[in-house]
């Protein structure tokens, strides 16, 4: 384990038990980090920057929900690094390969890069971790309104997606082989 | 897009990549916050030294210095010459200096005007910077209450009298007299002093000396300034000055008594007769075995009356330009070159007094911010011998000593915020 050499006692332990609770929140964060990063976004450097940015202030276990909490800092960090990245295009357009904006994930993974990372973070937190909009409210920094909205927007931009691509792809003989199938056809929950 | 559809999609995405493990993920994060967390207390510890007195002391004055520094070049003229059409601006007014009419409008050949001093206020004590412009500190200051001139006299020949032998007298306060003399030639000033009479308690010459009292003042020489203004031309050393002086009568002599009396410097003067601009004009040249110059300019000055007003010309002497030599290039303009002047004047070094001053205090820290930038640790070593060299060149200056100490403590703050260690985590 990284920890520092040979620190005092109760520094050792402090910094074991900041470990372990990273270590418990890790598969969360990570999972957290990979949908609302941009394709070109590594999960685990988000889930890095924001446990750097966190424990440059506080100590993990000072911390009341530490999972809220750095989930709020990786989106902060999604946040920076599309920013920089925008300014390292607008800069040097030239120099932008066309790796950044390849479609790493193509076919219907790759749709969910249509929506910002707050709204993949959103519709992830809501369909797939299951949490209520108020929930997902507090964790996230939002209010239930604008949680509800960006879940209602979401959904419906990614119906519209999958729809254009399911219908391009029934007469492409060049279709990636994904399922895009009955995606479109799926009705929205709850109507 | 069923609900089931929609979370397997996020969870796929949510399953990209070959996750790093969260032992190298925290690993790598402890290194990174690490890293800022000392590089924020480097930071941490020179803010540490802000909140110390000295400093923040030091800064004051620093502060203060600036804005003494800004107070003082502020101009408070900007009309000099006259707006209408006449060469000369002495029958002039303007609306800012109603009561002070304006001198000619005078260019130095192709040389640019870089420095301007207006005259502030007619009533306002004499500048003791000026002064010693003119004729130097230790000439005035050292001078006790009590051994000030208070009348001073000049007894010529009268038929010309600036190609002869001069006698000048000052009268002190409290009773006493200082000979001078001018123009000397193969006399001596002690051969001269023998014909002064003292007659009912007024001075005079006896007649075999052929000379006559040709100018008197009732003040001293110095006391008689009261404001003018200075132009400088070209850049130092290779400068060309002329002053001007509303002229209440007493001609050159108020200037041959400044530069050659007993307290205005070398004694040993002679005067040449030359025509400025149309008048005429006297050159003051030193003798060879005179004591040094009096103002720090070369050796001769050239002084005419023109229009109400005592105009006077140095020039520097590194490129052999004094100013019997500089004098034929003077030329009166119209009033829109002037002004064309004046804007360069203004555009580069400000109207006011001491513009200069804060051009080279601002390139001596621009110099110095540099120089920390690529040499840092070396600072402190070239720190004194640039404000050293500043301080020689300037003279004392209160408000310049004020931000060069302020100045000095910032930068020494900017070092010792770079090698202050660590402070310890809390």
């Amino acid at each position: 384990m990284g920890l520092a050499q040979d620190p005092p006692d109760g520094r050792r332990r402090d910094a074991e038990n900041q470990f372990d609770t990273f270590v418990e929140l890790y598969p969360m964060l990570r999972r957290f980090a990979a949908v609302v990063a941009d394709a070109d976004m590594d999960p685990d450097d988000l889930v890095q920057d924001a446990l750097a940015a966190t424990l440059k202030r506080h100590e993990l276990t000072e911390i009341h929900r530490p999972g809220p909490y750095l989930k709020q800092a990786i989106m902060h960090a999604v946040t920076n690094q599309r920013r920089r990245a925008a300014r390292f295009r607008l800069l040097s357009p030239r120099l932008r390969g066309d790796s950044e904006t390849a479609d790493h994930y193509p076919s219907d993974l790759a749709m969910l890069d249509a929506l910002t990372p707050t709204d993949r973070a959103v519709i992830f937190l809501s369909d797939v971790e299951g949490l209520p909009g108020a929930v997902i409210a507090e964790e996230l920094g939002l209010t239930h309104s604008a949680v509800r909205k960006r879940i209602s927007r979401s959904r419906k931009q990614l119906r519209r997606l999958l729809s254009e691509t399911a219908n391009g792809s029934d007469g492409n003989d060049e279709s990636d082989g994904f399922e895009t199938t009955n995606l479109s056809a799926v009705p929205e929950e709850g109507s | 897009m069923n609900r089931n559809t929609r979370a397997a999609l996020l969870d796929a995405r949510a399953e990209r990549g070959i996750p790093r493990g969260p032992d190298a993920v925290w690993r790598a994060a402890e290194q990174l916050s690490s890293e800022e967390r000392q590089n924020s207390e480097h930071r941490a510890g020179g803010a540490d030294l802000w909140s110390t007195r000295w400093f923040r002391f030091a800064m004051v004055v620093c502060l203060l210095g600036l804005g003494g520094l800004l107070f003082q070049t502020r101009p408070t003229s900007n009309d000099v010459g006259g707006e209408g059409d006449s060469d000369v601006g002495g029958e002039q007014q303007n609306d800012a200096t109603d009561e002070v009419p304006t001198p000619a409008r005078i260019l130095v050949g192709d040389l640019q005007m870089q420095h301007v001093q207006l005259p502030i206020d007619p009533d306002a004590p004499i500048d003791p910077h000026y002064i010693r412009r003119l004729a130097g500190t230790e000439t005035i200051t050292g001078l006790p209450n009590e051994g000030a001139p208070v009348e001073t006299l000049f007894f010529a020949d009268p038929s010309s009298p600036f190609t002869n032998p001069i006698l000048g007298l000052e009268l002190l306060a409290g009773g006493g007299f200082q000979p001078f003399g001018v123009n000397l030639g193969g006399v001596t000033l002690e051969s001269l002093t023998e014909f002064l009479v003292r007659s009912d308690g007024d001075w005079t010459v006896t007649e075999e000396s052929g000379l006559v009292e040709v100018a008197r003042f009732t003040e001293s020489p110095f006391d008689m300034l009261r404001f003018g203004w200075q132009f400088d031309f070209g850049s130092s050393p290779n400068q060309v000055t002329w002053q001007a002086e509303p002229h209440d009568g007493s001609g050159v002599w108020v200037w041959i008594a400044r530069l050659a009396g007993p307290d205005g410097g070398p004694t040993s003067f002679t005067l040449r007769q030359m025509e400025v601009l149309g008048q005429p004009g006297l050159i003051l040249e030193q003798s060879p075995d005179a004591g040094g110059p009096s103002s720090g300019f070369a050796d001769d000055e050239v002084i005419w009356v023109d229009d109400g007003y005592v105009y006077r010309l140095t020039a520097g002497d590194s490129f052999g330009r004094s100013a019997s030599v500089a004098a034929p290039e003077l030329r009166i303009v119209d009033a829109a070159q002037w002004d064309d002047s004046m804007a360069d004047a203004n555009r580069w070094f400000g109207a006011g007094p001491g513009i200069q001053l804060d051009v080279a205090v601002l390139a001596l820290w621009l110099v110095t911010a540099l120089y920390l930038i690529i040499r840092g640790p070396r600072l402190p070593l070239a720190l004194p011998l640039l404000a050293g060299a500043l301080w020689w060149a300037l003279g004392p200056d209160l408000w310049l000593t004020l931000v060069l100490v302020g100045g000095l403590a910032a930068l020494w703050w900017w070092l010792l915020r770079r090698r202050q260690p660590p402070a310890p985590v809390a």
